[in-house]
């Protein structure tokens, strides 16, 4: 790949660097992936994006041209750049629309059931109003002795509505495990099931009928006994596209246009969090999620929250602001540090 | 009332359908695929359209996006009568659009959705914009002295597209370059192909055009072999970059007349920017997909789509009872 002095170089508008306290990202948005680049490059895309190279190299003193060299090739092998001689052809480049929105009201929720008994009506009538709301993406959380009669209810209760369903469900045993996948069958909306405190084997999967379903239908021997399972950051839970890093932009990944019912129907914007805005039998969802009380954390940026606003990660991450010493502290279940740059 | 006619499967019709239920905005969406019947047609009075038991009186629409599809009143009948079946169809279809078209804000028609590519080309030249040479011949000796003048020759479809679907792959009919061996092989009088002389490109261009402006995307698909002759040949491992593009106000001057000689307020264009640093047209695609436009340059055209049909509907809004709310998917 060549290029000549007269050349400008344009950074390509969906990816965007992003900078680190000791390094910075290239974000590809279009490809869903991601570069590690030292600051100075950092630097030097911010400055000269859509100036001539022989800009940049008479800026920098001769003894560092080879370097920047290296840099040029790198950006034009991974196409973060493209290059052109024409300065009129500058105009026609425009920087990405940074706006973020979605036609849901609410595009997120989690439902817990655990051994509180509410009404069955109670849940379906969240269910009507989240599907009233735009929800679309919906998570249920059985724990331990949730009545299964009423999940099988529940589930049903989706076919009339306009969402999908992971479900989080403990393992029963007097069941084969063949039964999750008969589920995942039998209800339409269901998405992914994850069955957990399981400890048996996963050999059924090696037949015909069970294997296209094997990754629909997770097992896992892990115990999940409440909402405390949550709030891990880890590189696993990154993503990186243009609706994730607008929206981080301006909200806070985990919290904005979120709702959640405890497993004791308290409605939270998260599971985790301590403020309960009602119960789910004596509060209306919908009057709940438009008061500007519930909304209070969704403009939570990583911007405001203190090490995360200098961390490269910022615009990928899924944020906890439920474990955290203090409102707007880095997540307490993240080991990463932006300045050292390690995982502990 | 907002009218959506569309396909099934239509994603993009889903997506702007979402915005139309959060602002809470009467709708209602028929598919190709929904068999409907006529309750009446009295004219200069009232059509009332059955839809699969829903009542649809077409006094009360405002607004029509015309996505895709067509009216299907198809009632299973013998062999032999099909035909008069979708003759009789076309009738009713052609009525019920022009009704539309005359009395109501349309954004796009059935009309107006089928264009011919040959026309189009000629309509831009017309309008001054540069296009591709291009030849249809049925004849081996034209075609190779054809290919002889231009050397580097593609063939396309002439029609819109369409899918082969043969047991488990599905043939889709795409760009191709030519070559005199492909020209040997033929008999002598095939039938008649369209040829254009290859273009030696920088970039492709999609151009959603709609309410008066150009939502454009360049795809640099020019280092990759796989996409050389044509971008939808997708690579799965790299996708070709596709980044936002802002055209030249003269050049979409020029694409708007052709746009508004065609009847058509929305559709995507196609160019190409030579290695010379020309724009030279391709062809215009009324129904185009502009979810591909709008995602990687974050356009939010679902959203501007859905306050369109919402804005031009305020005029007319006729509230209708919930059992006529379209379920979305």
């Amino acid at each position: 790949m060549r290029y000549k002095p007269d050349d400008y170089m344009v950074m390509v508008a969906n990816c965007i660097p992003v900078k680190g306290y000791s390094r910075s990202i290239i974000y590809d948005l279009y490809r869903e992936t991601f570069d590690f680049i030292p600051n100075d490059l950092f630097d030097l895309i911010s400055k000269y994006n859509k100036q001539e190279l022989a800009q940049v190299f008479g800026d920098t003193p001769s003894e560092f041209h080879h370097v920047l060299d290296e840099y040029i090739h790198f950006l034009l092998e991974k196409e973060y750049i493209l290059l052109t001689d024409r300065p009129n052809e500058l105009a026609c480049f425009p920087d990405l629309n940074l706006e973020w929105d979605m036609p849901a009201t609410i595009t997120n929720a989690i439902i817990d059931i655990g051994s509180a008994r509410f009404d069955i009506a109670d849940y379906t009538g969240i269910l009507r109003d989240l599907n009233d709301l735009g929800c679309t993406h919906l998570q249920f959380r059985f724990f331990p002795g949730y009545d299964h009669r009423m999940a099988l209810e529940l589930l049903g209760a989706l076919n009339d509505l306009d969402m999908l369903v992971e479900v989080l469900i403990p393992y029963d045993p007097s069941q084969p495990p063949g039964y999750y996948v008969n589920l995942y069958r039998q209800f339409q909306k269901i998405q992914s099931i994850t069955v957990f405190d399981f400890h048996g084997n996963l050999d059924f999967f090696d037949s015909e009928d069970y294997r296209p379903f094997a990754q629909y239908v997770r097992f896992t021997a892990e115990v999940i006994s409440d909402q405390s399972h949550c709030g891990i950051i880890s590189p696993a839970y990154f993503s990186v596209n243009i609706p994730m890093f607008t929206e981080s932009l301006q909200f806070n990944s985990c919290l904005n246009r979120k709702v959640a019912v405890d497993q004791f129907g308290n409605i939270r914007n998260c599971p985790s969090l301590t403020k309960s805005y009602g119960l789910i039998n004596d509060s209306d969802l919908k009057q709940v999620v438009h008061s500007e009380a519930f909304r209070e954390c969704w403009t939570l940026n990583k911007d405001k929250i203190s090490i995360c606003r200098v961390c490269e990660f910022r615009y990928m991450c899924t944020d906890c602001r439920a474990f955290v010493p203090n409102a707007t502290d880095k997540p307490l279940r993240c080991s990463y540090n932006p300045i050292t740059c390690e995982w502990n | 009332m907002i009218l959506v006619v569309s396909e099934k499967n239509d994603q993009s019709t889903y997506e702007v359908m979402q915005w139309l239920k959060r602002y809470n905005v009467p709708h209602f969406r028929i598919n190709g695929e929904d068999v409907l019947n006529i309750k009446m047609l009295d004219l200069n009075k009232e059509v009332i359209l059955d839809v699969q038991g829903n009542e649809i009186p077409l006094s009360k629409v405002s607004v029509l996006w015309y996505r895709r599809g067509s009216f299907n009143f198809r009632k299973s009948v013998a062999e032999n009568y099909e035909g008069i079946i979708d003759t009789e169809s076309k009738v009713l279809n052609n009525y019920l659009f022009k009704y539309l078209d005359t009395k109501k804000h349309c954004l796009n028609n059935f009309l107006y959705a089928f264009v011919n590519k040959l026309y189009v080309l000629e309509l831009a030249q017309d309008a001054g914009l540069n296009i591709p040479r291009t030849f249809v011949t049925g004849n081996k000796g034209y075609a190779l002295d054809y290919l002889k003048n231009e050397r580097e020759v593609i063939t396309k479809i002439m029609g819109s597209q369409f899918l082969i679907r043969n047991t488990g792959t599905i043939k889709m009919a795409y760009t191709e370059q030519v070559s005199d061996q492909d020209i040997n092989g033929f008999a002598d009088s095939f039938f008649p192909s369209l040829l254009q002389k290859r273009i030696s490109k920088r970039y492709e261009i999609r151009a959603f055009y709609f309410d008066g402006r150009f939502y454009s995307m360049a795809i640099l698909s020019q280092g990759n072999k796989k996409t050389e002759t044509d971008y939808r040949k997708y690579d799965h491992e790299l996708p070709n970059r596709a980044i936002p593009y802002q055209l030249p106000g003269e050049v979409e001057d020029r694409l708007k007349v052709v746009f508004t000689k065609l009847n058509l307020n929305s559709g995507s264009a196609d160019l190409i920017l030579d290695n010379n640093h020309h724009y030279i047209f391709l062809e215009i695609n009324p129904i185009g997909q502009f979810g591909m436009v709008s995602k990687p340059c974050n356009y939010h055209l679902e959203k501007k789509l859905a306050n369109h049909l919402i804005n031009h509907g305020a005029e007319y809004d006729v509230t209708l009872n919930e059992g006529h709310r379209c379920k979305g998917k």
